[in-house]
């Protein structure tokens, strides 16, 4: 009885709503206008990231070169000209004691703040599912053991063990990975908290009982059942967490405990500036304003994308 | 009610034992000898071998552990060599950069965060729940639609930038408040109020948009349900019903929420700290980490870890204090 019954070759068993399928997601999210103004912004965000060389070799500059004849040496090195040194030269402006281009600096800091944020929320991601799911699909014992090790990590004070865990891992293990790892090592309990009560509900659905009778086993279950109708709740949370890594990240360099010069980084050019504001608040409002953008773009998308998945909560 | 609070209490125990031995095993298991690091760089390998006895690393892990909880409970003695050091009751060890002990430099920067915490509380409170009514009295208006927008991108913010953009707007172009030092309340309260204003209203404008949200959806949940039909049909104003009876619905989940917040603040405002140059527990974290002054952090991060704690456990005590309906679960 137990063996007789394989599993099939080809899945019979209905899967997930049709209206949870990306391509669906995607359409009703260009179908909104704020959906369409964000996802514009992020694609262009993305390509400046990965355009930086072509967009500095445009401007005729690059993001490490010194320009020591654009600095007032009067003043400590603020850069001369109004506006933080803006010219037909420097787009916007160059750094103070530095003289390098801002503009390029941007553009290459933009590669970092993405890809830190990209990678963390991805690993996030795949850690969340992974608890999640073992959680929702696993006995009373291995849910007990996985929930409360989630409920540790939510109590975490995750701020105070980043800081501490990027002031005793050593200088030599390359930052931006550790980054990634360390917001995806204390951001994945939210995740799985979100995937578990999702599966929950899911495998308790007839498509999924079906495919249990059939006898699909644990792993076909949680890959080809579960998982596709877990695709709408967890894309739209991974779109509201990744602004927060990308904060995170900004707000590490800032501290000066995440990227290390000379890579150039946001959270870094506006941590020296912060010791600038009074003489160039240029070199201030150009960082904050880009990261608050990216921020405010990326927090705008997420929304979009949960009113989409949810349509629901649209009509009030 | 006792067995839940006993409940609590016990869960909130075993997670600081767990988060303890988290913090413990982090720091002292780590690639880099803690040895090395107390010592300096000019050690050699006699005066090495000293430190490490000293600090008791030549011992296993688990009786470095238990001396590491027990000093907590009932102090340690310091052999250094030349005699022996008493750190008293709640030891955390000593600093690598200073020698002070851990636990009075804590003590020294708490009324720092302290003062954040408090007043930063009172103005996201107050600008919360205040634009959380005016959003609800006319859901889906006008106002409404404005104040969450607004609200929003106020909580989207990173605080360093909106700390970086006060600073610019309120010191440099409008130049009405001074550049923010520290002064305890005890020596000036003017000059405390003056000096703390940008730090609190950088903490408030991010915090409160999360309580305009929760009041304005508690209020209008509320706004269903029968005893206010039933003020409504007595003829009360709909001003009266809201800000007298509606806003009730929406208390608990504001006090548990404020409770999380306030704790989250007294374990150190890391960036309104670095960002104002405020001398409390964040700005000490940070320092100490640049400067791998590992009994620093370790002594920061249990604290913090401890504070967080307990006002999650105030916070659920409170829920169940305010909404009886929780204690029955």
């Amino acid at each position: 009885m137990s063996t007789a019954i394989a599993a099939p070759t080809d899945a019979q068993a209905p899967s997930a709503d049709e209206a949870d399928k990306p391509p669906v997601l995607l359409a009703r999210l260009w179908a909104r206008p704020g959906g369409k103004a964000a996802l514009v912004l992020v694609v262009l965000l993305v390509l400046a990231a990965i355009l930086a060389p072509v967009l500095s070799g445009l401007e005729g500059q690059d993001p490490n070169t010194y320009h020591d004849e654009l600095l007032n040496s009067a003043t400590g090195g603020s850069p001369l000209g109004s506006f933080g040194g803006i010219s037909s030269a420097h787009w916007l402006g160059v750094e103070p004691t530095t003289g390098r281009d801002v503009f390029s600096r941007l553009l290459y800091g933009a590669r970092i703040s993405l890809m830190v944020a990209a990678g963390a929320t991805l690993g996030q991601l795949l850690l969340g599912l992974l608890v999640g799911l073992a959680a929702g699909l696993g006995n009373r014992w291995i849910d007990g053991l996985l929930s409360r090790f989630t409920d540790l990590a939510l109590a975490l004070p995750s701020l105070f063990f980043s800081i501490a865990l990027l002031a005793v891992v050593p200088q030599t293990f390359p930052r931006p990975l550790l980054l990634c790892l360390i917001l995806a090592g204390f951001g994945w309990a939210s995740t799985a908290r979100i995937v578990r009560a999702e599966t929950l509900v899911l495998r308790e659905r007839d498509y999924v009982a079906a495919a249990r009778l059939y006898g699909a086993s644990t792993w076909r279950v949680a890959l080809r059942e579960i998982l596709p109708g877990l695709v709408a709740p967890v894309v739209t949370y991974t779109a509201l967490a990744l602004p927060g890594n990308m904060v995170a990240e900004a707000g590490l360099s800032f501290l000066g405990l995440g990227v290390q010069p000379p890579t150039p980084s946001w959270g870094q050019m506006l941590s020296s500036a912060s010791t600038w504001f009074e003489v160039d608040p240029t070199y201030v409002l150009v960082p904050s304003l880009t990261l608050l953008l990216c921020v405010l773009t990326f927090t705008g998308l997420g929304e979009a994308l949960r009113k989409a998945a949810d349509p629901r909560s649209v009509t009030r | 009610m006792t067995v839940f609070l006993f409940r609590r209490l016990l869960s909130a125990l075993a997670v600081l034992l767990a988060l303890s031995i988290l913090v413990y095993g982090l720091f002292y298991l780590m690639p880099g000898d803690p040895a090395e690091l107390a010592c300096g760089k000019r050690c050699d390998v006699s005066e090495l071998a000293q430190v490490r006895h000293a600090m008791g690393l030549d011992r296993s892990i688990v009786a470095q552990f238990w001396t590491f909880i027990s000093s907590l409970f009932v102090g340690h003695s310091y052999d250094t060599g030349v005699g022996t050091t008493w750190c008293s009751a709640p030891c955390l060890g000593f600093s690598f950069q200073s020698n002070e002990p851990v636990t009075q430099m804590l003590l020294d920067r708490l009324p720092v965060d302290l003062s954040l915490a408090l007043g930063s509380a009172v103005l996201w409170l107050a600008l919360g729940i205040g634009f959380g009514l005016f959003a609800a009295l006319r859901p889906n208006g006008l106002r409404d639609r404005m104040t969450t927008l607004v609200a929003m991108t106020f909580s989207a913010t990173p605080l360093f930038v909106l700390a970086l953009l006060l600073l610019i707007v309120f010191c440099v172009w409008w130049q009405v408040l001074p550049f923010p030092t520290y002064v305890p309340l005890t020596q000036d309260p003017g000059q405390w109020f003056e000096n703390l204003l940008l730090p609190w209203l950088a903490i408030a404008l991010v915090t409160a948009g999360n309580y305009l949200r929760l009041t304005r959806a508690g209020v209008l949940e509320s706004l269903g349900q029968d005893h206010i039909r039933t003020l409504r049909a007595y003829g009360y104003s709909e001003r009266r019903v809201v800000l007298r009876h509606a806003v009730r619905g929406a208390l608990p989940t504001l006090a548990t929420m404020a409770a999380v917040d306030i704790g989250g603040v007294l374990a150190g405002a890391v960036f309104t700290e670095s960002m104002f140059g405020l001398p409390g527990l964040g700005k000490l974290m940070v320092d100490s980490a640049n400067n791998v002054d590992l009994p620093v952090v370790t002594g920061i991060t249990l604290l913090a870890a401890f504070l967080i704690i307990a006002a999650n456990a105030v916070a659920d005590v409170l829920y169940a204090v305010l909404d009886p309906r929780v204690r029955l679960a």
